[in-house]
């Protein structure tokens, strides 16, 4: 009895169908794996290259290796050796080979500060010999953000010292300016009685001329001037006491300001050291920060591309909610001639 | 081999659907990418398209001042850039706020005005839209032969776009039941209330039911009138619509009381009224109350019949004394 299958059309030549089907998902797949070979490098023919590095901090085994920026190959091999240090084998492209030459370095670095780790190699003299497949080349580390912190931590902590140095009230620097405070408040003191002295003085020199004047005349009234002068002479004697003193204290102070200075301006020199070493600590990293800036930005916007992408890609976009722009406001049918009024 | 690999289920359906889903993944990633170059708009476009938004936001929020100032403004913008196709929509959106406003006048001309930049712009999209504004300004205004022949133009139009409008098909069963076509009606009302479940479309579902009542009951078929009231009801109170819910709570008190329900119309009419007061709708109140004494009245409850036309005066003074201020 013929069954359903050998009636029905659609059954005629099913295993050959099913078979071209079958053949036609193979060959996409097989192009797919041929493309992700391509992209990945599998198929083409590849040169070893080796470095020693002291650690393997960053460093990972697929990780790119680029050639003036271009991504040339990828780490293989990730080993440690000898005195606990790395060995570490790059394969890179054959095509390359032509720029591998003696004196070429690899370095590990990021794409900006924040980005991937990246093997650099630098190009090496152009007329140098060519490098052979498994050439050990040098290595050298470059500074990372981590070793710009590290440069800038002692500083950091020299400044701290500093204002703490400054700020102490029983520091030189305290002291000094008090000590500064007491010189110009004397000073001021000291101007005003020797302006006082001064002005006595005139008045007793004016005394002294009347005398002479007098003195061929009277003789008993010049002894009495005499005593005079020398009373006022006297007056003036005690009054030149308190300065005379005030001017040993400030002479006083002026010798403890002298032996606290050399120190101070040795500090001062050191503060200023430290000034400068951290301002051009900063000055070198500056454009690294700008750098690093810079890369984060580029990061958020190559984010919010790939998101964007995402969004936009089968079947993502069907599980995201539909978004209607707001063009039109609604027709909205309704109007009160839709209400049922008693009388109708 | 063949053949044992086809008897193999899996391998039979999972691997062309892999290789199906990939190629769909990568032509998908190709199409966006292209895409992406047209997404981004000029300053002047993007500032456009917020006034609208703007306007959209006023609108639904009841704000027709604003709304209208937002639709100029972006009106104003797309034509210094002339994009025709921003205009028209500038050109509806002002016409349907100054319909909600009652200024049909104003709505007629901007229409005008619409379905001539999109005929001669060819945007049929658009055109659908202006066709069934207009026909909604020309059924207010109760001139039904040019309602119907412009909502007839209009499914036509999106019809021609691949689109169908529940909205225009309900507008169409309307002005055809208004027009004592009931059996039209009523098919064009089906279609419409179907489409809107199928677009999830509250809006115009709560309206399809309010004109399926309407058409039963010009059909005297006041129960089943009911039953549609009760529906549209239901998504108007979900929706938290005031004048709406206030419209089917009052129709469905005519129809009860209609059917000699007076004392389900009352309580009914009581509900509209304090729906009514409380969204600010003193007209409609006081209509309420007048229906609300004179069903009181028809029941013999002479103190409810006094305490609410004392609740009326007092409304239609201070409501007097409101339009002697302003």
């Amino acid at each position: 009895m013929a069954t359903v299958k050998d009636k029905d059309p659609r059954f005629k030549n099913l295993e050959f169908k099913a078979g071209v089907m079958l053949m036609v998902a193979i060959a996409g797949i097989v192009v797919l794996v041929l493309m992700l070979g391509i992209e990945r490098d599998l198929f083409t023919k590849k040169f070893s290259l080796h470095f020693v590095a002291e650690n393997g901090t960053g460093i990972s085994k697929g990780m790119p290796v680029k050639l003036s920026g271009f991504k040339v190959g990828r780490v293989s091999t990730v080993e440690l050796i000898e005195g606990a240090r790395v060995r570490v084998t790059t394969e890179v492209s054959q095509k390359y080979t032509e720029y591998l030459r003696e004196g070429v370095k690899a370095m590990v670095t990021k794409e900006g500060y924040i980005g991937d780790p990246y093997v650099d190699i630098t190009v090496g003299d152009p007329s140098a010999t060519l490098l052979t497949d498994g050439a050990l080349i040098p290595f050298h580390k470059e500074d990372g953000m981590e070793e710009l912190i590290n440069e800038a931590k002692p500083a950091l902590t020299e400044i701290k010292e500093i204002i703490h140095y400054i700020n102490d009230p029983e520091g030189d620097i305290k002291v000094t300016l008090g000590n500064f405070k007491v010189l110009s408040e004397g000073l001021e003191e000291t101007r005003s009685v020797i302006t006082e002295t001064t002005r006595t003085a005139g008045g007793t020199l004016k005394r002294i001329d009347s005398l002479v004047e007098k003195v061929d005349s009277r003789v008993e009234p010049m002894m009495d001037s005499a005593l005079n002068v020398f009373g006022n002479v006297d007056e003036m004697t005690e009054r030149l006491m308190p300065v005379i003193e005030r001017f040993d204290a400030i002479s006083r102070n002026v010798e403890t300001v002298s032996e606290t200075l050399p120190s101070t301006i040795l500090k001062l020199d050191s503060i200023l050291g430290d000034v400068k070493l951290v301002s051009s600590a900063l000055g070198a990293g500056a454009p690294q920060i700008m750098e690093v800036i810079d890369n984060t930005n580029s990061a958020i916007r190559g984010g919010k591309e790939i998101i964007k992408g995402v969004k936009t890609s089968w079947p993502i976009r069907l599980m995201l909610p539909k978004v209607r722009s707001p063009h039109l406001v609604p027709l909205d049918t309704f109007s009160m001639k839709q209400e049922v009024r008693s009388g109708d | 081999m063949t053949r044992s690999l086809v008897g193999n289920g899996i391998v039979n359906r999972v691997v062309p659907i892999i290789f199906l889903v990939l190629s769909l993944f990568m032509a998908s990633g190709c199409a966006s990418r292209q895409s992406g170059l047209e997404e981004e708009g000029s300053y002047l476009h993007v500032r456009a398209e917020e006034a609208r938004a703007v306007g959209v936001e006023a609108y639904t929020k009841g704000n027709y001042s604003s709304a209208l100032q937002s639709f100029d403004s972006a009106l104003k913008i797309d034509r210094a850039v002339d994009d025709r196709a921003k205009e028209v929509v500038d050109l509806i959106n002002i016409a349907r706020v100054s319909i909600a406003i009652g200024d049909m006048e104003a709505a007629e001309a901007y229409l005008d005005d619409a379905v001539n930049v999109s005929l001669e712009a060819n945007l049929i999209e658009s055109l659908g839209s202006a066709y069934a504004t207009l026909a909604k300004v020309e059924y207010l205004t109760g001139r039904h032969d040019s309602a119907l022949a412009h909502i007839e133009e209009s499914i036509e139009a999106d019809r021609g776009h691949g689109i169908q409008s529940g909205a225009a098909l309900n507008l169409m069963g309307a002005i055809l039941a208004e027009g004592g076509r009931f059996t039209e009606a009523k098919s064009v009302l089906a279609r419409a209330l179907k489409l809107n479940k199928v677009n999830k479309d509250g809006l115009e579902l709560a309206n399809s039911y309010r004109s399926l009542g309407l058409l039963h009951n010009l059909m005297k078929s006041h129960d089943k009138a009911i039953e549609q009231y009760r529906h549209a009801y239901d998504l108007d109170t979900r929706a938290g619509n005031s004048a709406k819910i206030a419209v089917d709570l009052s129709s469905m008190a005519a129809l009860h009381h209609k059917l000699g329900r007076l004392n389900k119309a009352a309580y009914l009419l009581e509900r509209s009224y304090i729906v009514n007061l409380n969204g600010g709708r003193t007209i409609d109140a006081l209509g309420n109350l007048t229906f609300l004494i004179e069903t009181y009245s028809k029941l013999g409850k002479t103190d409810k019949v006094h305490y609410f036309a004392r609740i009326k005066s007092s409304l239609l003074k201070s409501y007097e004394n409101g339009m002697e201020g302003q």
